[in-house]
């Protein structure tokens, strides 16, 4: 292999077309201030699917028929909000202050991986333990419901099968969320290991 | 107003804009998002000029915000983007992907085909080597040592040298 085939290479990659682009400082001094650029815009998308979520949870339980499934509904509504919150808290990218501060990329990749790992393990708090008490107050008044009709094997079934279905999905979620930690956690072990 | 920081940005940026576009094009193949990954690195480099005090290279000071917010982009759009591979992995990208590529640009288009395949700190180690950086100057931007960046550079003429014979192979 000759070296000027590595030169030329450079050379290829040097040459590249440049697309237009431009920003005026107004621009930046816009973006740099209000928010930080396509990362509030994606944070924005996150908090309007969240708002949306709180706002019809919180509409149903203006019709809700008893008062544990009104109380269940808005807890539940709690809940979004508070992983709305953490969401934006923990799992959320690297402002560009902390793009500034880091000396080198292998310090700041290795940060954005920590914190991308341990928001992934430690999911069943901030993500799923906010879901638990909303759900189980609307599935207990369901099953009080239909007690009350005088349905009881309806009303064992639902007791029996709400819990198994609501246990399935957290352990999935949770199974999903670790399985991505670990595979982070090699990602920084690699790192560290050197390449 | 015009201020020092301002002037600092509009030297920077009239110096390092082609470079700041080409890592942009490695983590982000959409012109869209791409555009976006651009204007977080242009504010950012804005935003850095209150921090950068002058005990590295400008050139340096640049590539290391160019490729945090590379970084940065890819780790967010992980789940997004095609499963990443190491430098190893990637003899075999040259070949499979050759007929998608337009012959007029073989090169550039196996090149960026081989770059954006690549999971860290590979990619960000050939984004810099074909920028022309050399093993020292690549070390101080990554943080990575002398001698991974050498066993990493030396990987990477052979690929390139198997996309110089296959290209010339048609």
């Amino acid at each position: 292999m000759a070296d000027h085939d590595h030169d030329t290479a450079q050379a290829i990659w040097a040459r590249q077309p440049q697309e237009n682009f431009a920003m005026s400082l107004e621009d930046i001094r816009t973006h740099a201030s209000s928010f930080q650029g396509r990362i509030a815009a994606r944070n924005m998308r996150e908090h309007l699917v969240g708002a949306v979520l709180i706002v019809m949870f919180t509409g149903f339980a203006f019709v809700a028929e008893s008062m544990l499934a009104r109380l269940g509904l808005l807890l539940t509504s709690a809940g979004v909000a508070l992983i709305m919150w953490q969401l934006h808290r923990q799992a959320r990218a690297a402002t560009i202050d902390e793009v500034c501060l880091v000396t080198d990329w292998k310090h700041f990749h290795r940060a954005e991986l920590v914190r991308q790992r341990d928001a992934l393990r430690s999911v069943w708090l901030w993500y799923l333990a906010p879901l638990v008490p909303g759900p189980a107050l609307s599935w207990i008044a369901s099953v009080l419901g239909i007690v009350a009709e005088g349905n009881i094997p309806a009303a064992v079934t639902f007791a029996i099968l709400g819990p198994l279905v609501m246990g399935g999905v957290f352990v999935g979620v949770l199974w999903l969320n670790r399985k991505a930690a670990d595979a982070i956690d090699a990602e920084i072990q690699k790192l560290d290991a050197g390449p | 107003m015009s201020t020092e920081q301002d002037e600092w940005y509009r030297r920077v940026a009239a110096q390092w804009g082609p470079a700041l576009q080409r890592i942009a094009r490695t983590c982000e193949a959409d012109p869209d998002r791409r555009r976006d990954v651009l204007q977080d690195m242009h504010v950012a480099i804005w935003k850095s000029h209150r921090l950068y005090d002058g005990r590295c290279s400008e050139r340096t000071w640049v590539y290391r915000i160019a490729t945090n917010v590379a970084a940065n982009h890819v780790n967010g759009e992980r789940r997004r983007n095609a499963p990443l591979v190491t430098l190893d992995a990637a003899e075999d990208i040259a070949s499979h992907d050759t007929a998608k590529v337009l012959e007029n640009d073989l090169l550039l288009g196996k090149l960026m085909k081989l770059v954006e395949r690549l999971e860290n700190p590979d990619r960000t180690i050939v984004t810099l080597y074909l920028e022309g950086l050399d093993a020292a100057a690549i070390g101080e931007v990554t943080g990575l040592s002398a001698g991974a960046i050498a066993t990493r550079i030396s990987r990477v003429k052979t690929l390139l040298s198997r996309h110089f014979r296959e290209a010339h192979n048609g």
